[in-house]
């Protein structure tokens, strides 16, 4: 067993390429944009326009993106499962539609409500790639600094800006030391005879305690060090803090702004924005 | 020492593997471990360690044409009992006292046989041997807090825990990993113990070629995923060239024993047991000295 291997959540793949260069600032707004686009889009051409132009941005970025969506796989099921729900379920929000493909007692189901949370599915399936390139092409240390930057903008309310993008790397940067850990205790345990893979709800329910007790106390010590070590250091928040790498907006960045934009643009001239959800 | 009870074949393994990440970790590894020996296995960080003696568990499965057979049970078969195998194959990781996980010494140490849903007095029974066999006197230690023990009683007490389950074979991880001197002296004669005593069969995974020296029969080496050479720790250990070029130190008296050859004392690097070497280095010097009072004997005589 090896579970770190379809853990991809905040790796990161070094590649020299244009996307990799790019500010991360400029990164993350980009992404947003096209995220906010996305809920606008109305068409299944739509969204395989933009399901192309990520395809295009992958393949300038040089990042293998069926690593990337190896993460993807354990949220399948969930995905499954809320489909056919709300397809269940939903039969009232399109009553007044006359094309039922499929009734039987309260359930009613409509080719306004199947196109409809089609959409919804291959909207959240565009989300995750997007994310997902942002991650692997775009290391911690930039990202964070990005967010710490960006939250500046908010540092006159008071909001902790450094603070809360110190614990934003803490959380990110720990996700692979705590899955290599939960792997560490699965495995002794098995070792042990713990069975972790059968029985029904609740035994597996039970088989979790031994696993997630050892894991907690760790995490807590880890936790414990970890503040000695940035005391040690004498870290007290951002207040008069420099930065050795200074963020800096080039050429490159207003490029790819530009290119996001024609390409939204393009998308609003085809009409493939606002209408109705079905 | 007659049979194979761990036959390890053409072992290849490949951590993340079909990710940007991934790397081998061993190259066509082929190991036995005797039934009834110790058999040391030791190699620098990196070497495959590790990686191996999950395999001797089933915790990994080798993927053809790797096999590994333990004790007839061939672990990539289909159907194979992975129950059965990690009773007979008990595996102590490294700092197994992190695995501890109830209240009590006598309630954790319970989880292995619990899982294998033996009756309660059985149970019981088999704590109070295994907290026997690891040196913890079960009536001090049954009801006593996890919290309350020292680094060495927790780990003892970790291993406890493995070898409720009443394994054949006990694999242990660098044992002695961050504990004090008396520390490690209790596990490695627990260790010594469980052999002699109790009949089982050791695996003993260690940094430390002294502790791999004083404990066990056989060891072999591993070199980046690759098994270097299999054979006794005298000879082994005594190769200089072998462990410079794999990336392993010398055990102490090598050490010395090397540089005073180096400095033209005639003495035999195979003497490597501390009282072995100090034998030597008492011979040589004896014979040196003797030399110098021949020669200034000689010298005088002319005179």
């Amino acid at each position: 067993m090896e579970l770190s291997r379809d853990i991809t959540l905040g790796q990161y793949v070094p590649r020299q390429s244009p996307v990799h260069r790019m500010d991360a600032r400029m990164k993350i707004t980009l992404w947003i944009v096209l995220m906010v686009a996305l809920f606008f889009i109305r068409t299944f051409l739509g969204y395989l326009l933009v399901a192309l132009f990520l395809a295009w941005v992958i393949r300038t970025a040089q990042i293998p993106v069926g690593y990337g969506l190896r993460g993807l796989k354990p949220a399948i099921p969930f995905m499954v499962v809320l489909f056919i729900i709300q397809l269940m379920f939903s039969g009232s929000l399109f009553a007044s539609s006359p094309h039922v493909v499929f009734h039987w007692g309260f359930i009613r189901v409509t080719t306004e409500a199947l196109r409809s949370y089609t959409l919804v599915i291959i909207r959240v399936l565009l989300l995750f790639l997007s994310v997902t390139i942002l991650t692997l092409a775009t290391s911690l240390v930039s990202l964070t600094d990005a967010v710490e930057n960006m939250m500046g903008v908010f540092r006159p309310l008071g909001v902790p800006a450094n603070e809360l993008a110190m614990v934003m790397v803490i959380a990110l940067r720990f996700v692979p030391t705590l899955v290599e850990e939960l792997e560490r205790i699965m495995k002794a345990q098995m070792a042990r005879g713990a069975d972790i893979e059968t029985g029904n709800f609740i035994q597996k329910t039970r088989q979790r305690v031994p696993i997630l007790i050892p894991l907690l106390l760790n995490s807590f010590s880890r936790a414990e060090d970890l503040i000695v070590a940035m005391e040690a250091r004498c870290y007290r928040g951002g207040k008069g803090r420099t930065k050795r790498k200074q963020l800096r907006l080039t050429r490159l960045d207003w490029q790819a702004a530009g290119v996001v934009a024609a390409f939204l643009v393009l998308l609003a001239l085809q009409g493939h924005f606002f209408g109705p959800p079905w | 020492m007659t049979a194979a009870i761990i036959r390890v074949e053409n072992l290849e393994h490949t951590y993340m593997e079909g990710t940007p990440f991934s790397t081998k970790a061993l190259h066509g590894v082929n190991l036995e471990v005797m039934e009834g020996e110790i058999l040391g296995i030791v190699g620098p960080a990196q070497s495959g360690k590790s990686t191996l003696i999950q395999y001797f568990n089933g915790l990994f499965i080798p993927k053809p044409p790797g096999r590994v057979v333990v004790d007839g049970i061939d672990t990539s078969a289909k159907g194979a009992d992975m129950k059965a195998l990690r009773q007979k194959v008990g595996l102590v990781f490294q700092y197994p006292e992190q695995q501890l996980f109830r209240e009590t010494v006598g309630l954790d140490v319970a989880f292995g046989p619990e899982c294998l849903k033996l009756p309660k007095d059985e149970i019981a029974e088999r704590v109070r041997t295994a907290l026997r066999q690891v040196g913890l006197d079960p009536d001090v230690f049954y009801n006593r807090y996890v919290f309350a023990l020292s680094g060495g009683q927790k780990r003892r007490a970790a291993i406890a825990g493995v070898l409720a389950l009443g394994p054949k074979v006990m694999v242990f991880d660098d044992p002695t990993a961050g504990l004090d001197p008396r520390g490690r002296q209790e596990i490695l004669d627990t260790i010594a113990s469980l052999h002699a005593r109790h009949n089982l069969t050791v695996v003993f995974v260690s940094n430390s070629l002294e502790d791999v020296f004083r404990l066990v029969d056989r060891v072999a080496v591993l070199d980046r995923g690759r098994v270097a050479v299999v054979g006794r720790p005298r000879e082994v250990f005594s190769d200089v060239l072998l462990l410079s070029r794999v990336g392993l130190g010398l055990m102490q008296t090598v050490e010395v024993l090397e540089e005073l050859r180096r400095r033209g004392w005639d003495v035999d690097l195979t003497a490597i047991s501390v009282e072995d070497a100090a034998a030597q280095i008492a011979r040589a010097y004896a014979a040196r000295s003797g030399d110098r009072v021949g020669k200034g004997a000689g010298t005088h005589g002319t005179l």
